[in-house]
């Protein structure tokens, strides 16, 4: 029998060709990308990008072929003797056969594509798992589906469920959200029907996190596991008539659709209200758009003993102890509302503690006044764009996925919305546990434990190593390539050279670098600034906290300006400020920047009027370059020093 | 001898084959019924298609092969006749040695063995059916079932599709289900009446025949009303510009007033069976 469906597949000219085509397109595409260059870790993102456009294909081929017998009226002779869906099985094995070869070429192409142009060897090892859940079992689902729809029932009912399945599982139906919150939940209802039909990669237009896998949390595994054993339960209702075993196969996979509902830290760039923008969605509706960063405490947390597991989401437990100035009996605290904290039990004697959480603030009423209160706390959430769950962790040192003394604002708004990456705690004494290795600003003093003392704690796992460097802590191994200008050994020497040569460049043009120097580096994959303002670097006691490529003059002095909220306003109302911090090349030349600079004000519409201008432009044909960009620096800085832009151009007429 | 011991099927809540026994022999039956008697049902489960939900199968056919044709049959259209047939013979787990004689065996007895080589897209309707036949015959089963056969066919596949029968006769258990009476009457020597879902008799053709004796008469249309009820008009014809009716009686009557009885015939007998006159009496 065998042997006999290969012949009949090869007579059918339609999924032949079909199948030719296929082989033939996408490994031709393939073979161009890796020619081209691209990585591993790129290639293997664009496959599952495009899963969807082969599933269907497999779907459609296979329909035609399986469905063969019923097409042509030869099923019920086929299945006489108890030979229930002979034809289909063989048919199925015939179409499986054919994409586990599709596969395993796609697999080797991969693995030539990392050989010859990764910077490590990484990708051999990490791609196995991703690759499964995203391109083979979301393919053999669809088979699977269509196969047991095929063997199952009439093909009346077979299109109507293949045509709902594959509008369910396509970029179309993942594409249909709300970016705003709709007066009925409707969009909820939405996203919970859907849900099971998310087992492709998701939001695949957007460039991938190198830092995070494509997407293999624990709850979309479910999902795939639940497919895959429903169907083989299907399969044993209906075609197999073993209806006893189906039911408890059914339920069994019912069990693993149930624990996929459960809360999950999932990174998933779409533009719906409750999704990544739903901090900044948040802020617009408030009436706190740019704020100080943080109000007055009274008391600081002077020690952290936490123990993190990251597995579906972020569960905290721990220790921490209050210092507060004088005797209290409210101590008012910042952890994200996405945490939500179950318990927290007051250590010190004689002390009780109430507490309640009122969105991000959290606040601890304690039975009598103390000046020191040791608390045990734990609490359980995920934030939708600082991931942290058993596959990934980006959980930066300025966010309040800890609690933080005081009230603090999680989002600032900049030019554009951004995170507030300015949030700081008093030095305290730290120590983490994790359930599986981290890169922290931490010291690591036995496995996965961290220690120190600092002014924040960060937190970022996944796909990311440690160097051997002393000022570069960790690299990428993902986002490194073959040639010599994007290795490992060129990726430090070039963060490194950026870090020294910003420096430098910020001392001669009179900044204040004494907060930057000597610090160590960590690093974050861009998706940490992704779509926001600010958050590409951040400087902190110890270390500086950035996105590879983000260390550079321009990106410190931005992160000095908007630390400034006080006289963020002046600066927006100034013609000359921002023209000159958003726009300046610092890298170049002082005649360069100016020159930049002097063509960003020429296109803004402001408030200078035609003379101010002209005032302005001849300032720059005649003064010193370099004293005027150390002025406009000193200006931009400190603009309370000038009572507006005329009275800054009056004083650099001045100058020599 | 195949025999089946208490057969029943349930869909849902619907009963459709109601506790059935029955034993047959090497003979060609006739099951003969009503739409919706259960015939297909029947026919299926003894095919091992459907399954039943109570009683049993002799062994004999749960371990030999089934020769199967329903109702609705056809071929893979990309393949050639012998092509199809070996699909079939590997189904049957035939041999792969005894491939090519079985195949031709059964083609030349449903005279096809002159296109074994053409695609199966160019047959005729009744060669199909033919081609049916013969691969329900592969692997010499021990029963062939075979659901409304002639539905669709010809006069002149019809006749091809009965000779090819009328020459299987007492070589194997043939089990026919059909409702046009021309089938019956040419090829079997059983009867079997299903009606929803129970065997109302299984009887020689000729002795199914002869139990409406008495019973069936040919009157003029004008004078139905006379009869004794109650009767059963079976059909209106016109013979010399008079129109007649044929009429069974459900009492034995053996003179009717205008009326001439008739020699019962197989369809007299058949309907005798599924009005329940027997069991009027």
């Amino acid at each position: 029998m065998k042997g006999f469906i290969w012949r009949q597949f090869i007579k059918l000219k339609v999924c032949v060709i079909g199948f030719i085509l296929f082989y033939a397109v996408t490994y031709g595409f393939l073979i161009l990308f890796i020619h081209a260059g691209m990585s591993g870790f790129e290639l293997l993102q664009m496959i599952a990008r495009f899963n969807y456009y082969a599933c269907f294909f497999l779907v459609c081929v296979s329909y035609y072929y399986i469905s063969g017998a019923d097409r042509n009226a030869v099923r019920e002779a086929s299945e006489v003797g108890g030979h229930r869906a002979v034809y289909e099985k063989s048919a199925f094995t015939c179409v499986f056969v054919q994409t586990l070869i599709w596969n395993l070429g796609m697999c080797i192409l991969l693995v030539i594509c990392c050989l010859k142009n990764d910077g490590t060897n990484y990708f051999l090892t990490w791609f196995p798992e991703n690759y499964l859940y995203n391109i083979f079992i979301p393919q053999m689902i669809c088979l699977l589906f269509t196969f047991v729809v095929c063997a199952s029932w009439s093909s009346q009912i077979w299109f109507f469920l293949e045509f709902l399945f594959l509008f369910l599982i396509s970029p179309l139906s993942e594409n249909i959200i709300w970016s705003e919150k709709p007066v009925i939940p409707i969009d909820i209802v939405w996203q919970k029907l859907t849900w099971p039909f998310r087992i492709l990669y998701q939001n695949g237009e957007w460039s991938p996190d190198y830092q995070n896998d494509l997407q293999l949390e624990p709850v979309r595994i479910y999902v795939l596991l639940f497919w895959l054993i429903f169907l083989i339960g299907i399969a044993l209702i209906h075609i197999w008539k073993k209806k006893k075993t189906g039911r408890v196969v059914a339920a069994a996979a019912i069990l693993f659709l149930l624990f996929s509902y459960q809360p999950a830290s999932l990174y998933r760039l779409n533009s719906s209200w409750n999704g990544q923008n739903i901090d900044r969605i948040e802020l617009n509706q408030s009436s706190e758009i740019a704020v100080s960063s943080q109000r007055e405490a009274g008391f600081t947390i002077t020690d952290y003993d936490l123990e993190l597991s990251m597995k579906s989401e972020l569960e905290v437990k721990g220790r921490l102890i209050l210092q507060s100035q004088l005797q209290s009996q409210q101590f008012c605290m910042t952890l994200y509302r996405g945490y939500s904290v179950k318990k927290i039990e007051s250590e010190t004697e004689g002390v009780t503690v109430t507490f309640e959480q009122q969105k991000d603030n959290l606040i601890l009423n304690t039975s009598k006044p103390v000046q020191q209160l040791t608390v045990l706390i734990q609490y359980k959430g995920h934030h939708n764009k600082f991931y942290s769950n058993v596959r990934a962790a980006m959980l930066p040192g300025w966010f309040p996925w800890y609690p933080m003394a005081g009230q603090r604002q999680i989002m600032l708004k900049y030019q554009i919305y951004g995170y507030n990456c300015y949030n700081r705690i008093e030095p305290a004494h730290i120590r983490i546990k994790t359930n599986y290795p981290v890169i922290t600003n931490l010291s690591e003093k036995e496995i996965n434990c961290y220690e120190g003392e600092s002014d924040s704690i960060t937190v970022l796992g996944g796909n990311i190593k440690r160097t051997e460097d002393e000022r570069i802590i960790n690299y990428f191994p993902l986002n490194l390539y073959s040639d010599s200008e994007n290795n490992y050994d060129a990726f430090l020497a070039r963060e490194k050279q950026a870090y020294t040569k910003a420096l430098d460049v910020l001392k001669r043009y009179g900044v204040d670098t004494s907060g930057l120097e000597q610090k160590k580096i960590l690093f974050a994959s861009e998706d940490m600034g992704r779509n926001f303002e600010n958050n590409e670097v951040a400087v902190f006691d110890q270390y500086i906290l950035a996105t590879p490529l983000y260390i550079n003059a321009n990106r410190l002095f931005c992160n000095m300006i908007w630390k400034d909220m006080e006289n963020q306003k002046k600066r927006e109302a100034s013609d000359l400020i921002l023209p000159f911090v958003f726009n300046a090349f610092w890298e170049e030349e002082p005649e360069e920047m100016l020159a930049e600079w002097s063509n960003s004000v020429a296109r803004r519409e402001g408030n200078l009027t035609v003379e101010d201008r002209e005032r302005f432009y001849k300032l720059i044909r005649e003064k010193n370059s370099e004293r005027l960009v150390r002025e406009i620096v000193e200006y931009s800085l400190n603009p309370e020093n000038f009572v507006d832009d005329k009275a800054f151009l009056t004083a650099m007429e001045a100058i020599e | 001898m195949i025999e089946i011991i208490g057969l029943r099927k349930k869909y849902g809540k619907r009963e459709v084959i109601k506790s059935i026994n029955l034993k047959l022999e090497v003979d060609t039956y006739g099951l003969v019924g009503p739409n919706g008697a259960g015939k297909t049902t029947l026919i299926r489960m003894l095919g091992g298609i459907i399954p039943s939900n109570g009683g049993k199968i002799t062994n004999s056919v749960a371990s030999g092969i089934i020769g199967y044709l329903p109702q609705k049959f056809g071929c893979f259209p990309e393949l050639t006749l012998y092509e199809q047939m070996e699909y079939f013979a590997c189904l049957k787990n035939v041999p792969v040695s005894k491939h090519q004689e079985e195949i031709m065996k059964v083609l030349k007895i449903v005279n096809m063995e002159d296109r074994k080589n053409e695609k199966c897209r160019k047959l005729s309707g009744g060669m199909v059916r033919r081609a049916g036949i013969a691969q329900a015959l592969l692997g010499e089963p021990v029963i062939l079932l075979l659901d409304e056969p002639t539905v669709g066919l010809d006069p002149e596949e019809r006749n091809n599709f009965n000779n090819i029968i009328r020459r299987l006769e007492g070589k194997t258990t043939i089990l026919l289900s059909t409702h046009l009476i021309e089938d019956i009457k040419y090829l079997c020597q059983k009867l079997i009446v299903m009606e929803e879902g129970e065997i109302l008799t299984v009887q020689d053709a000729q002795e199914i025949a002869k139990a409406a004796n008495g019973r069936v008469f040919q009157i003029e249309e004008s004078k139905i009303e006379q009869l004794p009820e109650p009767y059963y008009v079976e059909r209106y014809f016109t013979e010399r510009d008079k129109k007649y009716a044929r009429v069974l009686l459900f009492g034995e009557n053996s003179d009717i007033a205008g009326g001439q009885q008739c020699e019962p015939d197989i369809e007299d007998g058949y309907l005798y069976f599924l009005k329940g006159i027997n069991h009027h009496e």
